[in-house]
Protein backbone atom coordinates (compact mmCIF):
# COMPACT_ATOMS: atom_id res chain seq x y z
CA UNK A 1 0.00 0.00 0.00
CA UNK A 2 2.51 2.36 0.64
CA UNK A 3 4.17 1.91 -3.08
CA UNK A 4 0.67 3.21 -4.25
CA UNK A 5 1.04 6.61 -1.85
CA UNK A 6 4.52 6.67 -2.83
CA UNK A 7 3.05 7.11 -6.99
CA UNK A 8 0.29 9.09 -5.56
CA UNK A 9 3.18 11.47 -4.07
CA UNK A 10 5.31 11.43 -7.09
CA UNK A 11 2.53 11.82 -9.32
CA UNK A 12 1.62 15.21 -7.14
CA UNK A 13 5.63 16.67 -7.31
CA UNK A 14 5.29 16.33 -10.76
CA UNK A 15 2.07 18.11 -12.07
CA UNK A 16 3.31 20.94 -9.15
CA UNK A 17 6.86 21.40 -11.23
CA UNK A 18 5.15 21.07 -14.47
CA UNK A 19 2.35 24.00 -12.89
CA UNK A 20 5.08 26.40 -11.60
CA UNK A 21 7.23 26.30 -14.40
CA UNK A 22 4.28 27.83 -16.24
CA UNK A 23 4.76 32.04 -16.69
CA UNK A 24 0.94 32.29 -15.42
CA UNK A 25 1.90 31.17 -12.05
CA UNK A 26 5.12 33.38 -12.09
CA UNK A 27 3.07 36.12 -12.64
CA UNK A 28 -0.07 34.89 -10.15
CA UNK A 29 -0.11 31.96 -8.50
CA UNK A 30 2.60 32.92 -5.95
CA UNK A 31 0.03 35.36 -4.69
CA UNK A 32 -2.03 32.27 -2.94
CA UNK A 33 -1.91 32.62 0.52
CA UNK A 34 -0.32 29.46 2.50
CA UNK A 35 -2.84 28.26 4.87
CA UNK A 36 -1.60 25.98 7.82
CA UNK A 37 -2.75 22.52 6.74
CA UNK A 38 -4.87 21.20 9.61
CA UNK A 39 -4.84 17.68 10.40
CA UNK A 40 -7.94 15.26 10.27
CA UNK A 41 -8.16 15.59 13.49
CA UNK A 42 -8.09 19.09 14.17
CA UNK A 43 -10.60 19.36 11.75
CA UNK A 44 -12.55 16.70 13.34
CA UNK A 45 -12.19 18.59 16.72
CA UNK A 46 -13.14 22.19 14.40
CA UNK A 47 -16.30 20.45 13.02
CA UNK A 48 -17.32 18.89 16.45
CA UNK A 49 -17.05 22.61 18.11
CA UNK A 50 -18.91 23.92 15.15
CA UNK A 51 -21.70 21.18 16.03
CA UNK A 52 -21.86 21.87 19.60
CA UNK A 53 -22.33 25.86 19.00
CA UNK A 54 -25.46 24.83 16.42
CA UNK A 55 -27.17 22.46 19.04
CA UNK A 56 -26.69 25.37 22.14
CA UNK A 57 -27.44 27.92 20.19
CA UNK A 58 -30.80 26.77 18.76
CA UNK A 59 -31.53 25.55 22.58
CA UNK A 60 -31.10 28.90 23.49
CA UNK A 61 -33.17 30.31 20.50
CA UNK A 62 -35.80 28.15 21.58
CA UNK A 63 -36.00 29.25 25.50
CA UNK A 64 -35.45 32.87 24.20
CA UNK A 65 -38.61 32.19 21.66
CA UNK A 66 -40.90 32.00 24.46
CA UNK A 67 -40.92 35.27 26.07
CA UNK A 68 -40.10 37.14 22.62
CA UNK A 69 -43.27 36.32 21.29
CA UNK A 70 -45.28 36.62 23.79
CA UNK A 71 -44.27 40.61 23.93
CA UNK A 72 -44.89 40.23 19.94
CA UNK A 73 -48.43 39.50 20.71
CA UNK A 74 -48.74 41.69 23.16
CA UNK A 75 -47.83 44.74 21.17
CA UNK A 76 -49.35 43.74 17.91
CA UNK A 77 -52.72 41.99 18.95
CA UNK A 78 -52.20 39.23 17.20
CA UNK A 79 -54.47 36.95 17.31
CA UNK A 80 -56.97 38.77 19.60
CA UNK A 81 -54.56 38.88 22.27
CA UNK A 82 -55.52 41.57 24.77
CA UNK A 83 -53.27 44.51 25.34
CA UNK A 84 -52.31 45.94 28.36
CA UNK A 85 -54.18 48.88 29.67
CA UNK A 86 -51.40 51.76 29.77
CA UNK A 87 -52.70 53.92 32.91
CA UNK A 88 -50.92 57.50 32.17
CA UNK A 89 -48.16 58.88 34.65
CA UNK A 90 -48.05 55.36 36.05
CA UNK A 91 -44.28 54.96 36.48
CA UNK A 92 -44.43 51.16 37.05
CA UNK A 93 -45.48 50.12 33.51
CA UNK A 94 -43.49 52.22 30.81
CA UNK A 95 -42.66 49.78 28.29
CA UNK A 96 -40.00 47.94 28.20
CA UNK A 97 -36.90 48.44 24.89
CA UNK A 98 -38.43 45.49 23.39
CA UNK A 99 -41.65 47.01 23.60
CA UNK A 100 -41.22 50.24 22.61
CA UNK A 101 -38.98 48.40 19.25
CA UNK A 102 -41.63 46.11 18.46
CA UNK A 103 -44.70 49.34 18.55
CA UNK A 104 -42.56 51.34 16.13
CA UNK A 105 -42.56 47.98 13.79
CA UNK A 106 -45.71 46.70 14.13
CA UNK A 107 -47.42 49.87 12.84
CA UNK A 108 -45.71 49.05 9.46
CA UNK A 109 -46.26 45.65 9.01
CA UNK A 110 -49.27 44.14 7.58
CA UNK A 111 -51.18 42.75 10.35
CA UNK A 112 -54.83 43.28 10.00
CA UNK A 113 -56.55 41.51 12.58
CA UNK A 114 -58.38 43.47 14.93
CA UNK A 115 -56.68 44.56 17.50
CA UNK A 116 -58.49 44.07 21.37
CA UNK A 117 -59.03 46.74 23.25
CA UNK A 118 -58.99 46.50 27.37
CA UNK A 119 -61.91 48.72 28.57
CA UNK A 120 -61.58 50.59 31.71
CA UNK A 121 -64.78 50.51 34.25
CA UNK A 122 -65.46 54.55 33.09
CA UNK A 123 -64.87 54.18 29.29
CA UNK A 124 -67.17 50.93 29.46
CA UNK A 125 -69.45 52.28 31.19
CA UNK A 126 -69.38 55.92 28.85
CA UNK A 127 -69.93 53.56 25.92
CA UNK A 128 -72.79 51.54 27.13
CA UNK A 129 -74.31 54.88 27.70
CA UNK A 130 -73.95 56.51 24.15
CA UNK A 131 -74.79 52.84 22.66
CA UNK A 132 -77.37 53.30 20.03
CA UNK A 133 -78.41 50.01 18.05
CA UNK A 134 -78.01 50.65 14.13
CA UNK A 135 -80.61 51.78 11.83
CA UNK A 136 -81.70 49.73 9.49
CA UNK A 137 -79.41 46.89 10.37
CA UNK A 138 -79.86 42.97 9.92
CA UNK A 139 -80.71 41.11 12.67
CA UNK A 140 -78.43 38.89 14.01
CA UNK A 141 -79.87 35.33 15.83
CA UNK A 142 -77.98 34.62 19.20
CA UNK A 143 -78.34 30.58 19.76
CA UNK A 144 -78.15 29.40 23.14
CA UNK A 145 -76.05 25.98 23.87
CA UNK A 146 -75.75 24.66 27.23
CA UNK A 147 -73.27 22.08 28.59
CA UNK A 148 -73.18 20.51 32.20
CA UNK A 149 -70.06 18.51 33.73
CA UNK A 150 -71.22 14.80 33.89
CA UNK A 151 -70.63 14.80 37.62
CA UNK A 152 -72.87 17.41 38.49
CA UNK A 153 -76.32 16.74 38.94
CA UNK A 154 -77.87 19.49 37.69
CA UNK A 155 -80.08 20.27 35.03
CA UNK A 156 -79.23 23.72 32.47
CA UNK A 157 -81.17 24.59 29.83
CA UNK A 158 -81.86 28.03 27.91
CA UNK A 159 -85.11 29.23 28.20
CA UNK A 160 -85.65 31.07 25.24
CA UNK A 161 -83.18 28.84 22.21
CA UNK A 162 -82.11 32.07 20.35
CA UNK A 163 -83.07 36.05 20.30
CA UNK A 164 -82.74 38.37 17.49
CA UNK A 165 -80.79 41.29 18.15
CA UNK A 166 -79.45 44.25 16.06
CA UNK A 167 -76.07 45.17 16.86
CA UNK A 168 -76.10 47.87 19.69
CA UNK A 169 -79.25 46.74 20.77
CA UNK A 170 -79.00 45.38 25.10
CA UNK A 171 -80.88 42.46 25.08
CA UNK A 172 -81.94 39.72 28.22
CA UNK A 173 -81.77 35.71 28.08
CA UNK A 174 -82.40 33.55 30.42
CA UNK A 175 -81.06 29.91 31.81
CA UNK A 176 -82.52 27.63 33.94
CA UNK A 177 -80.97 25.16 36.81
CA UNK A 178 -82.27 22.61 38.70
CA UNK A 179 -80.28 21.02 41.57
CA UNK A 180 -81.63 17.06 40.97
CA UNK A 181 -79.60 16.02 44.27
CA UNK A 182 -80.26 15.99 47.89
CA UNK A 183 -77.02 18.33 48.59
CA UNK A 184 -76.62 21.83 48.33
CA UNK A 185 -74.16 22.17 44.94
CA UNK A 186 -71.80 24.85 43.91
CA UNK A 187 -70.94 25.48 40.51
CA UNK A 188 -69.13 27.60 38.06
CA UNK A 189 -70.46 28.56 34.16
CA UNK A 190 -67.86 29.51 31.82
CA UNK A 191 -69.03 30.68 28.44
CA UNK A 192 -67.57 30.45 25.00
CA UNK A 193 -68.88 32.35 21.63
CA UNK A 194 -68.86 30.99 18.17
CA UNK A 195 -67.47 32.02 15.73
CA UNK A 196 -64.54 33.06 17.41
CA UNK A 197 -63.15 36.15 16.15
CA UNK A 198 -67.10 37.64 17.12
CA UNK A 199 -66.36 36.98 21.12
CA UNK A 200 -64.16 40.39 20.53
CA UNK A 201 -67.80 42.01 19.95
CA UNK A 202 -69.84 40.32 22.25
CA UNK A 203 -70.61 42.41 25.63
CA UNK A 204 -71.94 41.26 28.59
CA UNK A 205 -73.27 43.50 30.92
CA UNK A 206 -73.93 41.36 33.35
CA UNK A 207 -74.21 37.59 33.19
CA UNK A 208 -74.04 34.45 35.89
CA UNK A 209 -70.43 33.05 34.89
CA UNK A 210 -67.32 33.01 36.52
CA UNK A 211 -68.56 33.12 39.89
CA UNK A 212 -69.36 30.29 42.16
CA UNK A 213 -73.27 30.11 42.06
CA UNK A 214 -74.87 27.63 44.84
CA UNK A 215 -78.20 25.74 44.50
CA UNK A 216 -80.21 23.83 47.65
CA UNK A 217 -80.60 20.46 47.22
CA UNK A 218 -84.07 20.45 44.68
CA UNK A 219 -83.68 24.19 43.43
CA UNK A 220 -84.38 26.02 40.30
CA UNK A 221 -83.16 28.97 39.56
CA UNK A 222 -83.52 31.40 36.42
CA UNK A 223 -80.30 33.04 35.36
CA UNK A 224 -80.24 36.16 33.34
CA UNK A 225 -77.83 37.10 30.67
CA UNK A 226 -77.90 40.82 29.83
CA UNK A 227 -75.52 41.36 26.75
CA UNK A 228 -75.23 43.59 23.67
CA UNK A 229 -73.18 43.16 20.42
CA UNK A 230 -70.92 45.76 19.68
CA UNK A 231 -71.82 48.30 16.70
CA UNK A 232 -68.16 47.70 15.60
CA UNK A 233 -68.97 44.52 14.32
CA UNK A 234 -70.04 46.36 11.01
CA UNK A 235 -66.63 47.90 10.73
CA UNK A 236 -64.74 44.44 10.37
CA UNK A 237 -64.89 43.35 7.25
CA UNK A 238 -64.15 39.64 8.83
CA UNK A 239 -66.90 39.07 10.60
CA UNK A 240 -69.91 41.63 9.46
CA UNK A 241 -71.40 39.51 6.96
CA UNK A 242 -72.16 36.86 9.92
CA UNK A 243 -75.67 36.26 11.37
CA UNK A 244 -75.67 33.73 13.44
CA UNK A 245 -73.82 33.86 16.84
CA UNK A 246 -73.80 31.15 19.58
CA UNK A 247 -73.01 31.53 23.20
CA UNK A 248 -72.65 28.51 25.02
CA UNK A 249 -72.45 27.93 28.46
CA UNK A 250 -70.93 25.07 30.64
CA UNK A 251 -71.72 24.33 34.17
CA UNK A 252 -68.76 23.01 36.21
CA UNK A 253 -68.95 21.75 40.14
CA UNK A 254 -66.98 23.73 42.34
CA UNK A 255 -68.02 22.28 45.82
CA UNK A 256 -70.54 19.73 47.14
CA UNK A 257 -71.67 19.91 50.56
CA UNK A 258 -74.65 17.93 53.30
CA UNK A 259 -76.25 20.42 54.63
CA UNK A 260 -78.07 19.20 57.21
CA UNK A 261 -79.87 22.03 58.87
CA UNK A 262 -81.37 23.22 55.10
CA UNK A 263 -83.30 19.95 54.87
CA UNK A 264 -86.21 21.18 56.60
CA UNK A 265 -86.79 24.27 54.84
CA UNK A 266 -86.56 22.79 51.73
CA UNK A 267 -88.53 20.20 51.85
CA UNK A 268 -91.38 23.36 51.42
CA UNK A 269 -90.02 24.48 48.01
CA UNK A 270 -91.78 23.86 45.38
CA UNK A 271 -90.38 21.72 42.65
CA UNK A 272 -90.67 23.89 39.71
CA UNK A 273 -90.50 21.48 36.13
CA UNK A 274 -88.11 21.98 33.47
CA UNK A 275 -89.79 23.97 30.47
CA UNK B 1 -64.07 24.28 28.05
CA UNK B 2 -65.50 21.40 27.18
CA UNK B 3 -66.72 23.02 23.12
CA UNK B 4 -63.08 23.57 21.68
CA UNK B 5 -62.89 25.77 18.93
CA UNK B 6 -61.14 24.57 15.95
CA UNK B 7 -59.32 26.71 13.32
CA UNK B 8 -58.20 29.92 13.86
CA UNK B 9 -59.55 32.01 16.76
CA UNK B 10 -58.31 32.68 19.58
CA UNK B 11 -61.09 32.22 22.26
CA UNK B 12 -61.72 36.06 23.71
CA UNK B 13 -63.46 35.64 27.53
CA UNK B 14 -63.65 38.04 29.54
CA UNK B 15 -65.51 39.47 32.60
CA UNK B 16 -69.46 41.23 32.50
CA UNK B 17 -69.02 44.79 32.42
CA UNK B 18 -71.44 45.13 35.40
CA UNK B 19 -70.61 42.31 37.35
CA UNK B 20 -72.81 39.12 38.04
CA UNK B 21 -76.40 39.04 38.65
CA UNK B 22 -77.05 38.06 41.82
CA UNK B 23 -79.01 34.67 42.13
CA UNK B 24 -83.13 35.19 42.22
CA UNK B 25 -83.73 32.27 44.95
CA UNK B 26 -87.06 33.65 45.77
CA UNK B 27 -88.35 33.78 42.53
CA UNK B 28 -89.91 37.68 43.27
CA UNK B 29 -89.13 38.29 39.14
CA UNK B 30 -90.36 35.32 37.78
CA UNK B 31 -93.69 36.84 36.63
CA UNK B 32 -92.11 39.53 34.86
CA UNK B 33 -89.14 37.18 32.88
CA UNK B 34 -92.53 34.92 32.20
CA UNK B 35 -94.33 37.83 30.43
CA UNK B 36 -91.25 38.49 28.60
CA UNK B 37 -90.47 34.90 27.33
CA UNK B 38 -94.48 34.87 26.24
CA UNK B 39 -94.00 38.29 24.01
CA UNK B 40 -90.60 36.91 22.84
CA UNK B 41 -93.01 33.54 22.01
CA UNK B 42 -95.35 35.59 20.15
CA UNK B 43 -93.31 37.74 18.37
CA UNK B 44 -90.62 35.39 17.30
CA UNK B 45 -87.68 36.22 18.87
CA UNK B 46 -87.74 39.31 18.09
CA UNK B 47 -86.20 40.86 20.57
CA UNK B 48 -86.25 44.62 19.96
CA UNK B 49 -90.29 44.19 20.14
CA UNK B 50 -90.14 42.87 23.29
CA UNK B 51 -87.89 45.44 25.56
CA UNK B 52 -90.18 47.18 27.47
CA UNK B 53 -90.77 43.74 28.96
CA UNK B 54 -86.80 43.31 29.58
CA UNK B 55 -86.99 46.82 31.05
CA UNK B 56 -89.67 46.28 33.42
CA UNK B 57 -87.71 42.99 34.34
CA UNK B 58 -84.62 44.65 35.26
CA UNK B 59 -86.65 47.02 37.19
CA UNK B 60 -87.96 44.31 38.98
CA UNK B 61 -84.43 43.28 40.21
CA UNK B 62 -83.39 46.66 41.20
CA UNK B 63 -86.82 46.98 42.96
CA UNK B 64 -86.04 43.54 44.81
CA UNK B 65 -81.89 44.38 45.81
CA UNK B 66 -81.04 41.85 42.86
CA UNK B 67 -79.13 43.78 40.67
CA UNK B 68 -77.47 47.29 41.57
CA UNK B 69 -79.49 50.65 41.18
CA UNK B 70 -78.74 52.43 37.45
CA UNK B 71 -80.41 54.65 35.42
CA UNK B 72 -81.86 52.18 33.07
CA UNK B 73 -81.89 54.75 29.72
CA UNK B 74 -77.50 54.29 30.30
CA UNK B 75 -78.54 50.43 29.75
CA UNK B 76 -79.85 50.96 26.37
CA UNK B 77 -83.52 51.68 27.48
CA UNK B 78 -84.14 54.99 26.74
CA UNK B 79 -86.81 56.05 24.23
CA UNK B 80 -84.07 57.34 21.74
CA UNK B 81 -82.62 54.39 21.15
CA UNK B 82 -85.41 52.62 19.51
CA UNK B 83 -84.43 50.02 17.13
CA UNK B 84 -85.18 51.37 13.55
CA UNK B 85 -85.57 49.41 10.47
CA UNK B 86 -84.71 46.06 11.79
CA UNK B 87 -84.27 43.58 8.79
CA UNK B 88 -84.74 39.61 9.02
CA UNK B 89 -81.93 37.83 7.67
CA UNK B 90 -83.43 35.93 4.65
CA UNK B 91 -80.76 33.80 3.91
CA UNK B 92 -80.72 34.74 0.49
CA UNK B 93 -77.07 34.90 0.37
CA UNK B 94 -77.24 30.91 1.36
CA UNK B 95 -80.01 30.30 -1.46
CA UNK B 96 -78.24 31.91 -3.87
CA UNK B 97 -74.68 30.81 -3.89
CA UNK B 98 -71.93 33.12 -3.01
CA UNK B 99 -68.42 33.08 -4.62
CA UNK B 100 -66.08 33.15 -0.78
CA UNK B 101 -64.14 36.94 -0.39
CA UNK B 102 -66.64 38.60 -2.78
CA UNK B 103 -68.90 40.03 -0.21
CA UNK B 104 -65.41 42.12 0.89
CA UNK B 105 -66.34 45.79 -0.74
CA UNK B 106 -64.01 47.71 1.27
CA UNK B 107 -60.49 48.27 -0.18
CA UNK B 108 -57.41 46.78 1.14
CA UNK B 109 -55.24 48.69 3.42
CA UNK B 110 -52.61 47.75 1.52
CA UNK B 111 -51.10 48.95 -1.85
CA UNK B 112 -50.66 45.21 -3.16
CA UNK B 113 -53.40 44.21 -2.12
CA UNK B 114 -55.54 46.83 -3.94
CA UNK B 115 -56.55 46.23 -7.99
CA UNK B 116 -54.00 47.72 -10.67
CA UNK B 117 -55.85 49.80 -12.49
CA UNK B 118 -59.98 50.29 -12.17
CA UNK B 119 -62.02 48.68 -14.28
CA UNK B 120 -60.12 44.89 -14.49
CA UNK B 121 -62.46 42.99 -12.32
CA UNK B 122 -66.21 43.35 -13.84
Amino acid sequence: MSSSRDAQKAAYEYYRKQQESTLWFKLFGNRRKKRPQMSAAERNIALAWYAAAVVIGSLGATYAAVPLYKVFCQTTGFGGTTQRVRIEGDGSSQPGVIESFLESVAGKLPITTARVHTWTDEEAAAKLASLKPVANADMMTVRFDTTVSDILPWSFVPVQLDVKVVPGETALSFFRVTNHSDKAITGVATYNVHPPKVGLYFQKIQCFCFEEQRLLPGESVDMPVFFFIDPEILDDPQVSYIRSITLSYTFFQTDEDDDDEDNDKDSEKKKKSVA
Amino acid sequence: MSSISMGSGKQVVRPPQRGIFPLDHEASCQSKMEDYLLCLKKEKDVHHKCRDLSRDYLQCRMDHQLMARENLDDLGFSPDKQVQGAREYDLRKEKEGFVAGKHIDKESKWWWQRPWGKGWEN
